[in-house]
């Protein structure tokens, strides 16, 4: 009973400490938002980030074009060795027909490739004399990877597959089965660097803000604990112990930190939804993930950092307050 | 009771502020502790509330062992004991009945024993009619009998006075020593550390005189400077 007593006084006695010097209360708490808002709108935009990267991850393709010297076995030969490269990968023959159909899906109207025959197609209206040419694409290959794969080893040995053709001659000689191939692999990396670029700084920021956050903490209970020194005085003298002493004040950074941690998360919600978001589509960075996704881990992180700041930089000027 | 044996003080600076002190001062004792200025006063009644560790010999109040007490048992032995200070020290921002009631929330008190307590010893020092006022609307002497109700609101078995009667006119003075001579015979004992030498001679009590940090006369009447 004594202990539950005790733990109620101590938390009131805290309360009073933060209103009686609410000044200073007011100034922790504000800086302490404002590290919050820095380290919440970094974490969000790096959630941004690593969302545009599952997106490009999506398209860990190699569009490989066959030769037209290739003949149906020697395809099937180099989707074997393809395949057999290394667990996770897949490789699907698209031929030149699938291809085309593959590009008008996704051009409609907007594609026009030389000129080619089309059945339904008026020559008179473009000009374009009647042509009946063979469709321009190579066969392909649409090869698919897990993350797991080295991207560029991949594409390096699909570029070097060869195959054996007999020429005009007759002999037997040994070409590329590959012309070329495309990929985004680089598009990767660049996203991938700046996602590790913004947690790195996002760190640094994050161990300066906190840094900062404690001083000033401990520098509010460091005054309220001077304001009150002949109060703790004859608090020691009538033989108050030492948590009866300090818990108040560990009690007054966790208000402080925690006042500041729902603040915090408040601002960041409307600053994020109907600030940052839009600044990010105009600035063309794309449509960033919504607030609800990230909030319960922007809330605990909050959180966390609002009672760390406050139990230890209290924790700190009273002990170093009391050992003077 | 207290034992001082061959109790030796020195400041960090290097101060010698007691020498060798052997005194004993039995349960229930009434005893004036005097002496100048720099004497070794305050030094020692600090001791006496581990406020400050002896730097050599022995020092025991009651069953506490004060030259190795642990830091964390210290308020068990200040819970023994009730102090009044020369500057009162009482809270500007806290009501006579709180100030005297914050001894008893120090110590988790129940607020049943704390209600029943408080204005028991408010009458005691005869100021309940002005429970309800702030110290700074009350004069020196009845701040002072506040500082009392606070200090023997715990039930101590010692009461420490340091200068009990420094800021309060003669008549006042006369009235907080009646009160310690009250208190000292309901069997508690009495330490008042003072320098007001007709205070001491005024009552036929035991008198230690510290010089230079050491004990140079311990005798029971007056005290001759």
């Amino acid at each position: 009973m004594r202990i539950i007593r005790n733990f109620f006084y101590l938390i009131g006695q805290g309360f009073v400490g933060v209103f009686r010097n609410s000044i200073m209360s007011t100034a922790s708490i504000l800086i302490l938002v404002c590290c919050m808002l820095v380290i919440g709108t970094f974490t969000l935009v790096i959630a941004g980030v690593n969302q545009s990267l599952e997106q490009v991850k999506d398209l860990n393709v190699i569009m490989a074009y066959i030769s037209p010297s290739a003949g149906d076995e020697q395809i099937a030969d180099m989707q074997k060795r393809i395949v057999d490269y290394s667990e996770g990968v897949k490789c699907v023959f698209v031929s030149k027909e699938e291809g085309l159909e593959k590009l008008r899906e996704d051009f409609g109207d907007d594609l026009y490739i030389g000129a080619y025959f089309d059945p339904e197609g008026s020559d008179e209206e473009s000009g374009v004399t009647h042509t009946i040419r063979a469709n321009p694409l190579p066969d392909s290959f649409e090869i698919t990877f897990e993350n797991d794969v080295q991207p560029e080893a991949l594409n390096n040995f699909v570029s070097t597959l060869k195959i054996e053709v007999m020429n005009p001659n007759g002999v037997m000689e040994t070409v590329s089965g590959i012309t070329d191939t495309r990929h985004r692999i680089g598009l990767v990396e660049k996203f991938s660097n700046a996602r590790k670029g913004m947690v790195v700084l996002a760190g640094l920021l994050l161990a300066v803000l906190l840094v900062v956050s404690l001083f000033v903490i401990m520098n509010t209970v460091r005054l309220g604990m001077f304001a009150r020194r002949d109060e703790i005085a004859v608090m020691q003298y009538v033989g108050a112990t030492k948590t009866f002493v300090v818990m108040p004040f560990i009690v007054e950074g966790v208000i402080i930190g925690l006042v500041a941690a729902v603040l915090a998360f408040i601002v960041q919600y409307y600053l994020y939804t109907y600030v940052i978001t839009d600044i990010a589509l105009s600035y063309g960075l794309g449509t960033l993930p919504p607030f609800g996704g990230s909030a319960k881990f922007i809330g605990g992180a909050f959180l966390g950092v609002g009672l760390f700041a406050g139990v230890i930089a209290s924790g700190i000027s009273v002990k170093r307050y009391l050992n003077a | 009771m207290i034992e001082f044996q061959n109790v030796s003080m020195v400041y960090p600076s290097g101060t010698v502020a007691l020498r060798n002190v052997n005194l004993t001062i039995e349960d229930g004792e009434f005893v004036f502790i005097v002496g100048k200025s720099g004497a070794g006063k305050t030094t020692l009644t600090k001791l006496l509330m581990c406020e400050e560790r002896v730097s050599g010999g022995k020092l025991r109040v009651g069953n506490f062992k004060l030259e190795k007490l642990p830091k964390r048992k210290v308020p068990y032995l200040r819970r023994t004991m009730g102090v009044v200070f020369q500057d009162f020290r009482l809270f500007g921002n806290k009501t006579v009945y709180e100030n005297v009631a914050f001894a008893l929330r120090v110590i988790g008190e129940r607020p049943s024993v704390i209600k029943q307590k408080v204005p028991a010893f408010l009458n005691l020092v005869e100021l309940t009619d002005k429970a309800d006022r702030f110290p700074d609307e009350l004069s020196g002497g009845e701040q002072q009998r506040v500082a009392f109700a606070r200090a023997l609101v715990n039930n101590p078995q010692m009461i420490i006075a340091d200068e009990p009667t420094g800021n309060v006119d003669p008549e006042m003075s006369s009235e907080l020593m009646d009160l310690l001579m009250r208190v000292n015979r309901l069997g508690k004992t009495v330490i008042v550390v003072t320098h007001e030498r007709n205070l001491v001679n005024h009552y036929n009590k035991r008198v230690v005189t510290i010089q230079d940090g050491e004990v140079a006369s311990d005798r029971a009447g007056g005290y001759d400077e």
